[in-house]
């Protein structure tokens, strides 16, 4: 039943100032809104270090709304100290998690209110499920304006191998899943190797391989469930397609797909081509 | 020649069939061809229901020059493909076997032989029936579901009265109505319909659903009017899959419903509505047409307002717009609670404990009836004794 699916929300955090603490408040206040048993939700802060009292300081200033939810226990923070980067954040969160179920939550974004319900329901009724993912609204950072919806192509038919299902074929087709949101099995995560902290930009994607290689089901429930904010400047994709050329994150697509076969992060550069170098030089 | 004794004899003898329930019931029924519309359903359900309570029930066809079993066997042993025309196919894979197994029995080309005490059922399409039967000894009764089929299947300046029928069992009140209309003499009792126990929200509590909406309409083109549009005018749910529900068996039908969310039903010409009745039960929320005919079901006590339990619309050019808001609405759990609460009040109207009960009431309703009309007809017989070369009439 429902009441074994304990979650962890991670908010890993490597900036801020008073437009985060907008967003945040708006992230952290729609977990504090979920319809699911808060008894058996937990938010873990993971910051950068020299964050502290920033993330102690909003959480005064968050305390009557935690009060309301019942929540006051529950929420704690990690400093990681030393270079941080998102994938590390994250698996240190994991690793400081005490449910056995874990999601993530970027500080710009937040949850429709019943996805803890509706993903524990999804659980429950089959437990072959090992990631629920919700649909997302994907969301201009500048107007708010629905762009389009996230991770709903596996509801369309002849998509996936099993409707609602992310197979092996859907990741390969290059179709942009979004992973903040899902519900992990802790364990699981663990038990893969966690995300690979050397690999920039695809390590979501290099993470769905490696799962869906070792037969894991990562399930798509079919509700609305996280609101995914797109493009805001300062944002980790966006600073990755500023850093990057598209040869560049074609090389790392390439390389997460080599590594995907491997639990242990083996640190590899990915390699550019030199013939298209070349081609560019000839102004082809 | 009878002579009284004989007579009062036969009527208690008819009457004894009555009481103890060996009279017979004889539905007529066409050859649905594994093809089962909620217009046959009606009738088997009822056949079965009838059965199952001990009551001596019998389908009746015809089908001209129909195959033995001996000629199935040559065309087998000779690898040649049978004439579908001249075999009962029935209703086995449409509805399950239980249905095909009540007695079947083909009086093409031979007198069918009844009783007094027996019931025919005549569905209201087959008036040459009515017309065949109308000399028969036996009570005859039309089921009636489709206003628009009787006047397909009548001659014009031809009525019931012609072929001598003056009783009929319909689904609702709306259509008894307009058979009193149409035909004052004729008696009518309303028999609503159930939905089976295939159509539930799911096999275990709380099973959630995916997100695939349902079709159900007459035609292809129907079919297209709706997705092709939806499409067209909705990039951002071009994902969203449709799932045509036209021509699959009934357990089929049932769980595909289970399966999905939301169920689009256009049929403008039902008379009762069967398929968004077993949508509700599975727990879609429907999106329907508004029939030219309106459900009883659809509409509050009054009449004078359509109630809440689907979402009614007419134009079928804008219906994409429905659809749209419907699915974002299903996604974030915002579909209204009245819109659900109404769904259930609806179907529970249609149980199949209900629906036994009111069977078996209409049965011993239409047999007591009868009984008085022997017991009437001994009165008659013994006031005025029938002498041995008089013809006796036993009607």
């Amino acid at each position: 039943m429902t009441n074994d699916i304990n979650i962890t929300v991670i908010i890993p955090l490597h900036v801020y100032d008073d437009e985060i603490r907008s967003m945040l408040s708006k992230a952290f206040e729609s977990v504090l809104a979920q319809t699911y048993d808060k008894s058996l939700i937990e938010i873990l802060f993971v910051v950068k270090e020299g964050l502290e009292e920033h993330i102690k300081n909003f959480l005064v200033s968050e305390r009557n709304n935690m009060v309301k939810a019942g929540m006051v226990e529950n929420v704690s923070v990690i400093v990681q100290d030393g270079p941080t980067d998102f994938a590390s954040q994250v698996n240190l969160g994991v690793k400081n998690a005490k449910s056995k179920y874990f999601t993530i939550l970027e500080f710009d974004d937040e949850f429709y209110r019943n996805w803890f319900n509706n993903a524990a329901k999804q659980f429950s009724f089959d437990p072959m499920i090992d990631v629920c993912i919700p649909i997302n609204d994907y969301r201009n950072a500048e107007s708010g304006e629905l762009i389009s919806y996230g991770n709903e192509l596996v509801w369309a038919n002849a998509f996936s191998n099993e409707l609602g299902v992310i197979d092996k074929e859907c990741i390969e087709t290059g179709f942009d899943f979004n992973m903040t949101g899902a519900i992990f099995s802790k364990e699981d995560f663990i038990q893969i190797g966690g995300l690979k902290t050397s690999i920039q930009m695809a390590f979501w994607y290099e993470y769905m391989l490696r799962a869906t290689n070792i037969g894991q089901k990562l399930y798509v429930v079919p509700k609305l469930g996280y609101v995914h904010t797109l493009k805001r400047k300062g944002s980790l994709m966006v600073t990755y397609s500023e850093k990057f050329s598209e040869k560049e994150a074609n090389a790392w697509f390439a390389l997460a797909k080599q590594e995907c076969l491997y639990k242990e992060d083996r640190g590899k550069e990915p390699v550019i081509s030199l013939e298209n170098e070349e081609d560019d030089k000839d102004g082809k | 020649m009878a002579d009284t004794k004989t007579v009062l004899r036969r009527i208690d003898n008819e009457i004894k069939k009555l009481n103890d329930n060996s009279f017979q019931l004889l539905f007529f029924v066409p050859d649905a061809k594994n093809v089962a519309s909620g217009y046959i359903s009606y009738i088997y359900y009822f056949a079965y229901t009838l059965h199952e309570k001990g009551y001596n029930v019998k389908m009746i066809y015809q089908i001209e020059n129909e195959y033995t079993k001996r000629d199935l066997a040559d065309l087998d042993a000779k690898g040649k493909p049978y004439d579908e025309e001249r075999m009962f196919i029935g209703v086995s894979g449409a509805l399950g076997q239980k249905y095909a197994d009540l007695p079947h029995e083909n009086i093409m080309n031979q007198q069918l032989t009844v009783s007094p005490s027996d019931i025919l059922f005549i569905p209201e399409v087959f008036s040459q029936i009515m017309n065949q039967t109308k000399k028969l000894a036996c009570k005859r009764i039309v089921i009636h579901q489709n206003f628009d089929l009787l006047t397909d299947f009548i001659p014009i300046t031809i009525s019931w009265a012609n072929f001598g029928i003056t009783e009929a069992i319909t689904q609702t009140k709306a259509q008894a109505d307009l058979i009193s209309e149409s035909f004052p003499y004729v008696k009518t009792h309303v028999l609503p319909p159930y939905i089976p126990a295939m159509f539930k929200y799911s096999d275990e509590v709380d099973a959630p659903k995916k997100l695939i909406i349902n079709l159900v309409t007459k035609t292809q083109k129907e079919a297209n009017r709706i997705i092709k549009p939806f499409y067209w005018k909705n990039p951002l749910y071009k994902w969203v899959s449709f799932r045509d529900l036209r021509g699959y068996p009934k357990d089929v039908f049932a769980e595909y419903l289970k399966e999905g969310a939301i169920t689009i039903w256009v049929d403008n010409e039902t008379a009762f509505g069967y398929s968004p009745l077993e949508a509700m039960k599975a727990g879609n929320i429907v999106i329907g047409k508004i029939p030219e005919s309106v459900p009883e079901w659809m509409t509050e006590e009054d009449k004078g307002r359509l109630r809440d339990n689907g979402i009614w619309f007419n134009d079928m050019n804008h219906v994409q717009e429905i659809i749209a808001d419907v699915v974002r609405s299903w996604m974030l759990d915002e579909i209204p609670q009245e819109l659900t609460d109404s769904m259930k009040k609806t179907v529970d109207t249609y149980t199949y404990t209900k629906y036994q009960e009111d069977s078996v009431k209409l049965i011993e309703e239409i047999k007591n009836e009868r009984i008085r009309e022997f017991e009437d007809v001994k009165i008659i017989t013994k006031q005025n004794p029938v002498k041995e070369e008089k013809k006796e009439e036993l009607k």
